[in-house]
């Protein structure tokens, strides 16, 4: 019996090991959470320049708050400084982004912190490789933003998406900036347990970012009015994915269910 | 639902057991077969095999967790199929590369492995005993590579970890694999 039909042996023989292993290795684990100390070096120009930004803009919203709050006591009230849109922090800063982000705050307060902390998004910095199948593999930097503002802020163009899809609670919003400068804005979808049933992407250019080509048996390309020629790829059973170019955008639906020919076009619509 | 609700169904011959099964571990299912398969529409056949297989089964058998005996149905069924795709050839995707990864694990002299049940309990016997002496990190890393079929970057990207642990992890936990089963008299 030769070394590759043992090996094939003790693969299948895995799956006879005892169910503890099986449910320990299955739990639910917090979102990917990597040290980003390599990203941080390669992208350091741009959060440089982001965190410049952020402090000017803050002394900027400071001095107006300041000055509209001598004129007028009810206007500081509404008062919000636009840097406190985005927190840029790695996993292993998160004392030191935390600690300046609020002497910033309280800065811009006039010396008090705010108890509410940070009052819009948040973006976290992820790495990685992800491949888009019709490239190469490339290294990629994954920002996490709470909010479609804030995501729409870092992609630097208006992504219109729906607030929610059939079955879905919660979203995640994430863009990925690649080595080689491409951007993609992707919006997931969330059910009470936290699976993904749907993701929803646009991008700058013209290409297929839906991660997903030749994935499936059926193709179809049908065209809509208003939108053009939509691609659509599923099996007998319905469509999962959805991508089209429009305006100089690429734009893509997966979903994690198959869905009627209508039901898929149907979200396409709520897309721009 | 709770799984023993679940399984009193099958038990009852409740044909909603299957629909109560496909809601509530469909998802899992299908990434399991996907990780071996790397294809949506064999995942999808491997998931409906599951049900029928698990609707056969039981009764008689009741699992104790109902969660571990489906992925286990759906592995095997998964790792059945790749075998009949790529029977003249090695394939593509994580299978070759897990086979090919623990080949290190097997001495060269040849093993004495023979197909008779008692060997495949012994070899489970060391597997759990391997699993056991393993820290939970490299224990879940080690189950994510070789019992759901998931690549490093998954791993990685599941538990946080930079690849480079990840395949340290894994190489290490090959290591002791192949110590305790010299040890354990299995490759002869």
């Amino acid at each position: 019996m030769d070394k590759n039909v043992n090996a094939k042996r003790l693969l299948r023989a895995m799956s006879d090991v005892d169910d503890k292993y099986i449910e320990e290795a299955m739990e639910t684990s917090a979102p990917a959470r990597r040290a980003v100390t390599t990203s941080l070096r390669r992208y350091s120009g741009i959060i440089g320049v982001v965190a410049a930004a952020a402090i000017l803009l803050f002394i900027g919203g400071a001095l107006m708050r300041f000055m509209s709050s001598s004129s007028s006591q009810s206007e500081s009230a509404d008062y919000e400084p636009a840097a406190h849109n985005m927190e840029v922090h790695s996993y292993s800063d998160n004392a030191v982004a935390g600690e300046e982000q609020s002497d910033l705050y309280a800065y811009a307060q006039g010396g008090s912190a705010d108890p509410q902390g940070t009052t819009a998004a948040v973006a976290e910095i992820e790495e990685g490789e992800l491949s888009l199948r019709d490239s190469d593999t490339c290294d990629y930097m994954r920002l996490a933003f709470d909010s479609l503002d804030a995501l729409e802020d870092s992609a630097q163009f208006d992504f219109g998406v729906p607030e929610e899809v059939d079955g879905s609670t919660t979203c995640n919003y994430f863009n990925y900036v690649y080595d080689n400068g491409f951007s993609i804005a992707e919006v997931q979808y969330l059910d009470d347990d936290g699976n993904l049933i749907c993701v929803i992407r646009k991008a700058q250019g013209e290409r297929n970012i839906s991660d997903c080509i030749d994935c499936f048996s059926v193709e179809r390309r049908v065209d809509v009015d208003d939108i053009g020629t939509v691609n659509l790829s599923g099996n007998n059973r319905g469509y999962a994915v959805a991508y089209w170019i429009r305006g100089g955008y690429s734009y893509s639906v997966t979903t994690d269910e198959m869905l009627t020919e209508d039901s898929m076009l149907e979200l396409v619509s709520q897309v721009s | 639902m709770e799984d023993q609700l679940i399984i009193d169904m099958y038990f009852a011959r409740d044909e909603q057991a299957i629909a109560c099964t496909r809601d509530k571990y469909g998802r899992l299912l299908r990434s399991i077969a996907y990780g071996i398969l790397k294809s949506h529409e064999d995942s999808e056949e491997c998931e409906n095999d599951t049900y029928l297989k698990t609707w056969n089964v039981i009764p008689p058998t009741r699992p104790a967790a109902l969660q571990a005996f489906l992925a286990k149905i759906t592995r095997n069924l998964s790792l059945d199929r790749y075998d009949q795709m790529h029977a003249a050839k090695r394939g593509a995707g994580e299978v070759p590369l897990m086979i090919e990864e623990l080949e290190e694990c097997i001495a060269d002299q040849g093993a004495t492995a023979t197909d008779d049940e008692t060997e495949d309990e012994e070899l489970k016997r060391i597997l759990n005993k391997f699993l056991e002496s393993l820290p939970q990190d490299a224990r879940k890393i080690f189950m994510r590579r070789y019992f759901f079929g998931d690549s490093v970057n998954e791993i990685a990207e599941r538990f946080g970890f930079g690849k480079s642990k990840v395949k340290m992890s894994l190489s290490r936990s090959r290591d002791s694999l192949s110590v305790l089963l010299k040890k354990e008299g299995y490759n002869g």
